[in-house]
């Protein structure tokens, strides 16, 4: 689970492990493409002039903080939130009330019945001592990480599990003053402790309280100033190698492995990020900026709101324009088919002009009907197909929109194909048998066409 | 000391007094969204009605400027059947007139022929049609003749339009 970064508003952040040996030092900086690391010498730290976008991490050495894992029988990670405190207490050999904790991850439980609370802490006192120390060096951190945190996050960034690799995987930073282990499976943190020195039995211990048996494979990452993999065969890790056999590797860069942990912790969100200098300790620069949120938070909202009303009064002022651009338009076009803008009542511009034009038509009907009437080529037609079929017409009458004829035909079958021809000149006929004169042998028909468009 | 919070009230009230109204607002343009849409709908109809109106009255008053390019008084029907086909005996029945568009009169004739040829009567016909201005044929009866491809009678009725000038 990802949380957020600790100083997401910063563009550098200064990591600092502070040894007995002095100070490792190094900055971080945002770039298009992820963070680029610098090494600082202790002495240009403390002559740089602090910008409002830096921040210096320091972090509570793993023998003054502490990580646990706490277990509340309650699904809603919410409702736990409430009673990991109670827990945690219970787990502490101290109160936690005189401790400054911060809730680094919760996980449901494997059975989905309870949650998982994943908590890191330290002493008021043993943070009030870091924060002293920093002091006498010239320093004063902004945030205060926690050191077996960084290193397991660390660990997991810069060598990531890989799928079918060791199942425990075991980071031992070393200095001249002290070594720390933070251990997990797969990528899951389990703890962290420290020592003066690496005493053999000691990890071996530790590691037995959350393995009975070693598991296959275990993956030794070694780190920190000290860290050395010794080149005459000789594991530093002596008898472990042997006990909790696997692969044993260096860190890129062991000595500055922490310190760029911290830096990098602070700039960019992940897994369990911390800061422990909160509450009465929380720097000065940190309280300004928290005091300045719910300012810039109700400015934000001030903005949002006068963002809605400019949009919808923008839509507004587009649809009234709009509908004043078309109703002009339409104006326009009424007065230029009506030919004046007398009489063109608003609203009704389509209807006058729809009545204008049907007065209009009617007017012009002599001069439409000299051009669209086809009686010329329709009479032509009508006497062609008479006279190829063996017709004889006795009355025509042609309409614009019909046409009768009277005639007789020697067969009905020369009356029918005279008839399919008109009809295939854009005429519906119908054809009519009538009864003949007496001693008459052609057959007497009337054939009556309408406009096919009439059909419809 | 007690920290002064004015600023950040009053900042706080500018800021909901502007949400609620850019809510309403929206709320508003939301509700009026169906009725807007309707209305450019109906606008967009009506553009494209008054396009077609419009292209008929473009179309009309093409014809008549057409038409003003022609003689303001048709040629007679009798002169373009003594023209057409010689021997034609053409009567005129009956003419009428009655107002069309403002400057002009549209002229209805109807006309008899006996005893002729149907290619006369297309002659005839064509000779109408090509008329400056033309003349428009209405109506048509014809009785055949008991003699093959010849016309006992032929009643017509042409329509023309004369300019008031």
């Amino acid at each position: 689970m990802k949380t957020p970064a600790t100083a997401p508003w910063a563009k550098t952040a200064f990591g600092i492990d502070q040894t007995e040996d002095g100070y490792v030092i190094v900055k971080a900086s945002r770039s298009g493409r992820g963070l680029v690391f610098t090494n600082i010498e202790p002495t240009a730290l403390a002559l740089a002039t602090p910008s409002p976008q830096s921040v210096i991490v320091g972090c509570m050495l793993q023998r003054e903080s502490f990580t646990r894992w706490v277990v509340a029988s309650i699904a809603s990670a919410r409702k736990a939130e409430s009673v990991f405190p109670s827990l945690l207490d219970i787990q502490l050999p101290f109160s936690v009330e005189d401790c400054e904790v911060a809730l680094v991850e919760t996980r449901p439980t494997s059975d989905r019945t309870g949650t998982r609370g994943w908590v890191v802490g330290a002493r008021a006192v043993d943070v009030e001592k870091r924060l002293s120390t920093f002091a006498s060096l010239g320093e004063e951190p902004h945030l205060l990480d926690q050191e077996g945190i960084a290193l397991w996050t660390q660990s997991l960034e810069e060598v990531p599990p890989v799928t079918g690799g060791a199942e425990l995987r075991i980071v031992v930073y070393q200095s001249s003053e002290r070594v720390t282990l933070a251990l997990g499976r797969n990528n899951e943190f389990m703890g962290a402790h420290t020592m003066r020195q690496l005493d053999e039995d000691q990890v071996h211990r530790i590691l037995k309280s959350y393995f009975t048996t070693p598991p296959p494979a275990t993956q030794w990452l070694i780190t920190g100033p000290g860290a050395t993999l010794a080149g005459d065969g000789i594991s530093p890790l002596g008898s472990l190698a042997k006990r909790w056999p696997g692969t044993q590797k260096i860190t890129r860069e062991p000595n500055t492995f922490l310190a760029r942990a911290l830096a990098a912790r602070a700039l960019t969100p992940g897994v369990a990020r911390c800061n422990l200098r909160t509450g009465r300790f929380l720097h000065a620069t940190l309280a300004q900026r928290q005091a300045k949120r719910p300012f810039q938070w109700a400015a934000a909202c001030l903005f949002a709101g006068l963002l809605l009303c400019a949009v919808n009064l923008a839509w507004l002022v587009m649809v009234t324009h709009r509908a004043t651009d078309t109703q002009r338009a339409l104006r326009a076009l009424a007065i230029e088919i009506t030919g004046s803008p007398l009489g063109i009542p608003a609203g009704q511009e389509v209807l006058t002009a729809r009545r204008a034009i049907e007065s209009q038509t009617k007017n012009m009907e002599p001069f439409l009907s000299a051009t669209d009437t086809p009686l010329p080529k329709t009479l032509k037609t009508v006497l062609a197909v008479a006279h190829e079929e063996g017709l004889s017409l006795e009355t025509m009458v042609l309409g614009r929109k019909n046409l009768v004829i009277h005639g007789t035909t020697p067969t009905w079958a020369q009356a029918e194909k005279a008839s399919r021809r008109l009809n295939d000149n854009g005429w519906i006929a119908t054809l009519e048998r009538k009864d003949s004169p007496p001693g008459e042998e052609r057959v007497a028909f009337v054939i009556g066409l309408g406009r096919s468009h009439e059909k419809k | 000391m007690k920290k002064n919070n004015t600023p950040l009230a009053l900042l706080w009230s500018a800021a909901g007094i502007s949400l609620l109204a850019g809510l309403l607002l929206t709320l508003r343009s939301v509700g009026d969204m169906s009725r807007t849409t309707e209305v450019w709908h109906k606008k967009a109809n009506d553009m494209q009605e008054m396009n077609s109106l419009r292209a008929i009255a473009v179309q009309h008053r093409t014809l008549l400027k057409h038409y003003t390019g022609y003689p303001a008084v048709p040629t007679p029907l009798g002169e373009l059947a003594r023209t057409a086909a010689p021997g034609l005996n053409l009567m005129t029945r009956s003419t009428e007139t009655h107002p069309t568009v403002p400057g002009w009169t549209a002229r209805m004739v109807s006309v008899g022929l006996t005893d002729i040829t149907g290619d006369d009567l297309g002659r005839l016909l064509d000779a109408a049609t090509a008329a400056n201005p033309p003349w428009a044929l209405l109506e048509c009866t014809v009785s055949a003749a008991s003699t093959a491809g010849r016309l006992s009678k032929a009643e017509l009725v042409f329509e023309t339009v004369e300019r008031q000038d």
